[in-house]
């Protein structure tokens, strides 16, 4: 732990979050002084609206100019503290500081708004998350195993040929074994045909050639009979149908890489040992505090 | 999704023809799907198309369907529900105070994107993706302090103004936040609100909600607003999901309610109430957890002591069409001592105390915890006032706390930051023992990988499904996908069981599950007519069993367990209970095998033992062979020994919701 704190990981980190807390107090100078301090308004607003909650009141002069000298003396001892290096051994300092940072680091990416350049990119290489899977219509004849026992593959066999060479009629009632699932299926995705018979079906299913009874296929049901009717290939959307899906996951995609990219880079520029102690038995923490 | 079920007379012409929009439209809405084909308008040709407007058309249900009684006015679509959508009545994000200061760091956002199937990484780290997308979700941040730990981790003004807001700002940043889960305890306990700050209030709304609007996509992906109202007076579990019908149009226009204002059940009925009339839109509550409620959940008195009567079970029943009975924190169904002939009882079971655990459940006080008395006791009110204040039906939710839904026992992330997935968890997580009580569970170990909702409904919206929970056509899990179709009415056959058309007959000659039979002629006894499917990439079944209860002549309940459908040859005993179906599991590899059970069952029953002019219920329970419990999974997956604090194989369920017989027309 100390070995961490000596590393340039927390004098980075302290740089930032000087940085940030003194922010309001320099942003109206791009230099000044490193030994000057200014009481901005908003300061004096925050201070001012504190003391209302309390006193349900304005403060008058005096006050008021106690309340900026507390703020004044509250910020020189953080300065000469922060010289003295006082934050390094305290875990409160160092794990708001740190928090604060991730806070302001991330979800930057939600307020950037995205090019037709962008999104048009993002489209074409995640196709599969905006509604463009192949799709798949089909009817299915089912045969449950327990009914059919050992002839389920006999069964199959003459069912397959009647239904191949009669003239297209079907009679679910007749050849479909009961189950609380449709026998005719429109155009479907591959993830609604799965969540129904599950993956394995679904998997097998998009290798079926169309227009003709084949099978059987196997479901987690048990055994299946199968017409392609049609398929429709997977296809890229026109970006302006699904512009607001393409744009959320755009949005999520960069929160996620810039968060990831923020910390890479900050980490790149360090180099990080970890010493562990020695394996043996006994408590878990034991020897890592020294 | 999902075209189905045609009944004959619709199915007769599949030909070729050419693509039309204005027929794929009448089409969709004939068979009342939705989704993918029917927003993309195909110029190739396609195939499947019936002429229904010169033949006989699938018949439209005839209103079968009451609620209390009535029949349910609301517009309904223009067919009866084709399919059954799966999704999570109760999720938390970080936008909980609890689930946030647990460590989660995925918002409403997170938990929408992932149960729509998009990859996500944790709050631990780890890149998370759900192998089946669920179909909707309700995530359901806790009202009181909604959104805390945002505000919490960005320290804005409305926070850093108020004395209290900086005072916890700086609890949260220190290396112990105790004092915030102990403020957020105690103030959830005693209904009282130590931070009241609207503009904190109302920026934790604004994020469920625009994470709802953004995420909601009708015909794919029902994104609910909703929150959960946490009443735990004096620690023993009130709480309710609200679900909203609307968009943030609607539901924007109200703040949530909160236990911090009133514990008070009531007071949330004339809050939906109020927001109905205010907005004309609606709302729903869920009641969950009775199991830890200490008696009070389903009292024989309201909350303010009185006895109860007929405006409180109106506005009850009214209010809360469904209730929770898997979940997380176990099933609450019944419990042995309250149904010693029942052999199939949830064995996750959190029986000991109330939510807090401070204390400790006596056993006059486990009859109002459970929805199986609940039901009992509701004949008895019904047949008092006229109307049942208990008429529940079933919903299973997963009440995880940190934005990831899962409920597959060998796929589960975990009930919260804790207990995602790793070596450590079956080790780190004993039981949080009360000081008072001494007794306490696990908040990972008891943990069970439930539960969730299948609901029938024409279409995946949330119009759709809404009026599906309103009708109660619902039904809970405790993980596995079963499909389970129920219709009862006075005439079925036993082939009807097996019909191809079975759900347009079923609509037509009888009433789904959730709905009301009533005024038997003499002579006649309500027929079911059940199919059940297994989860298509899960464990078989073993048996489905009907479950009545009724109010005697005398003023008496009584409940029974019938055995109605069972794999393989297994012949009933002389008690009638079919013989255990065996166990495959392996619990070194934590693995089963679907070579006991059987995929579906069908079957006709009726009641041998009904009186009409007695009231009764009737649910089904269907029941998976054995199957490894997730922690089995995760001590093959990860190491390290069984826990023995926990039984090493479950049996999962689904339990519907139950149709309801009233001797004579409910007023």
């Amino acid at each position: 732990m100390a070995s961490l704190l000596r590393d340039p990981l927390s004098h980075f980190l302290l740089i930032a979050a000087a940085l940030f807390l003194i922010w309001p107090l320099i942003s109206d100078r791009v230099a000044p002084p490193p030994n000057q301090i200014t009481i901005a308004p908003p300061q004096v607003q925050r201070l001012i609206a504190v003391f209302y909650k309390t006193h349900l009141r304005m403060p008058n002069a005096d006050e008021l100019s106690a309340l900026v000298e507390a703020e004044i003396r509250t910020e020189i001892y953080y300065r000469e503290g922060i010289a003295l290096g006082l934050d390094r051994d305290d875990e409160i300092i160092r794990r708001r500081i740190a928090q604060k940072l991730q806070f302001m680091t991330q979800d930057v990416a939600d307020r950037q708004t995205p090019t037709d350049t962008d999104l048009q990119q993002f489209l074409d290489t995640h196709k599969n998350q905006f509604g463009a899977e192949p799709e798949f219509a089909f009817s299915q004849i089912y045969l449950n195993p327990d009914r059919h026992g050992d002839k389920i593959a006999q069964d199959a066999e003459r069912l397959l040929i009647r239904l191949n060479t009669s003239d297209g009629r079907i009679d679910y009632a007749a050849d479909s074994d009961p189950l609380p699932v449709p026998n005719d299926f429109e155009l479907t995705s591959v993830d609604g045909i799965a969540n129904v018979f599950g993956e394995a079906f679904a998997k097998a299913l998009t290798e079926l050639p169309a227009g003709r009874w084949v099978g059987p296929i196997r479901s987690g049901f048990g055994a299946h009979l199968i017409i392609v009717r049609d398929k429709r290939e997977a296809t890229t959307p026109q970006l302006s149908q699904v512009r607001d899906a393409v744009v959320r996951e755009w949005q999520a995609a960069r929160r996620d890489e810039a968060n990831a990219d923020t910390y890479r880079d900050m980490r790149a520029k360090y180099v990080i040992k970890v010493e562990l102690p020695p394996e043996r038995g006994g408590q878990p923490n034991e020897g890592a505090k020294k | 999704m999902v075209r189905s079920l045609l009944s004959p007379a619709a199915r007769v012409s599949i030909h070729r023809e050419k693509g039309h929009c204005a027929k794929v439209g009448i089409l969709a809405a004939l068979l009342a799907f939705t989704a993918v084909s029917s927003g993309v308008c195909a110029d190739k040709p396609a195939w499947i198309r019936t002429d229904n407007t010169t033949r006989n058309a699938p018949t439209t249900p005839k209103p079968s369907q009451t609620v209390d009684g009535k029949p349910y006015s609301r517009p309904t679509d223009k067919s009866h529900a084709q399919h059954v959508f799966w999704g999570d009545t109760h999720l938390h994000t970080q936008n909980s105070f609890d689930a946030g200061l647990f460590g989660t760091r995925l918002g409403p956002a997170d938990a929408y994107r992932f149960a729509r199937g998009e990859e996500v990484i944790s709050s631990s780290g780890v890149p998370a993706k759900l192998r089946r997308p669920y179909d909707f979700l309700v995530v359901t941040d806790h009202a009181e302090y909604m959104g805390m730990t945002y505000s919490l981790l960005e320290g804005p003004p409305e926070l850093m103004n108020d004395p209290i807001g900086k005072k916890w700002y700086d609890d949260f940043h220190s290396s112990d936040p105790s004092p915030l889960f102990t403020v957020n305890g105690t103030d959830i306990m005693n209904g009282t609100h130590t931070l009241k700050n609207d503009a904190l209030a109302r920026s934790g709304w604004q994020r469920a909600l625009d994470a709802a609007e953004k995420y909601n996509d009708p015909g794919r992906f029902t994104a609910f607003i909703g929150f959960e109202w946490s009443s735990t007076p004096q620690g023993d579990n009130l709480h309710r999901n609200v679900i909203f019908e609307d968009g943030a149009d609607k539901a924007g226009q109200v703040l949530p309610a909160s236990t911090l204002d009133s514990q008070d059940p009531e007071h949330l009925w004339k809050y939906l109430a109020d927001y109905e009339k205010k907005t004309g839109g609606h709302a729903l509550a869920i009641p969950h957890n009775s199991n830890l409620s200490g008696g009070l959940m389903f009292a024989d008195k309201t909350f303010g002591g009185k006895p109860l009567d007929r405006a409180y079970a109106e506005a009850r029943a009214k209010w809360e069409p469904v209730a929770e009975i898997a979940q997380s924190k176990g099933d609450s169904e019944t419990l042995p001592m309250l149904s010693p002939d029942d052999d199939f009882i949830s064995t996750e079971r959190w029986d000991k105390t109330n939510i807090m655990g401070n204390h400790i459940d006596t056993p006059e006080q486990q009859p109002f915890n459970y929805l199986r008395p609940a039901l009992n006791r509701g004949l008895k009110y019904e047949k008092k006032f006229g109307i049942n204040p208990f008429k529940y039906g079933f919903v299973g939710g997963s009440d995880i706390h940190n934005a990831l839904s899962t409920v597959d026992a060998n796929n589960n992330f975990g009930v919260n930051y804790i207990g995602e997935p790793g070596p450590e968890r079956l080790k780190v997580a004993p039981a949080i023992l009360n000081p008072e009580t001494k007794v306490g569970m696990s908040f990972v170990l008891d943990m069970q990988s439930a539960g969730i909702t299948g609901v029938w409904a024409a279409e995946n919206t949330r119009q759709s499904l809404f009026e599906a929970f309103r009708r109660k056509e619902v039904y809970g899990s405790t993980g596995p996908r079963m499909t389970v179709r129920v219709f009862a009415g006075w005439h079925f056959k036993p082939e009807d069981a097996t019909r191809s058309d079975f759900a347009d007959n079923g609509y037509a000659n009888g009433v789904p599950m959730g709905g009301d039979l009533s005024g038997a002629q003499a002579g006649q006894a309500p027929t079911i007519v059940v199919q059940a499917a297994k989860d298509p990439d899960g464990a078989n079944l073993d048996r489905v069993q009907v479950v009545k209860g009724w109010l005697d002549a005398k003023g008496d309940t009584h409940e029974k367990v019938y055995d109605i459908a069972w794999s393989g040859d297994r012949k009933a005993g002389a008690d009638r209970k079919v013989p255990l179906v065996g166990n495959t599991v392996n619990v070194k590899d934590a693995t089963y095998s679907n070579s006991i059970g059987t995929a579906t069952l069908a079957t006709e029953w009726t009641d041998p033992n009904f009186d009409r002019t007695e009231r009764a219920y009737y649910y089904l329970r269907v029941i998976e062979i054995p199957t490894p419990r997730w922690t089995t999974y995760d001590t093959v997956r990860f190491g390290g020994t069984l826990p023995d604090s926990v039984p090493a194989t479950v049996t999962q369920r689904t339990y519907t919701s139950p149709i309801w017989y009233t001797p004579k027309p409910a007023a």
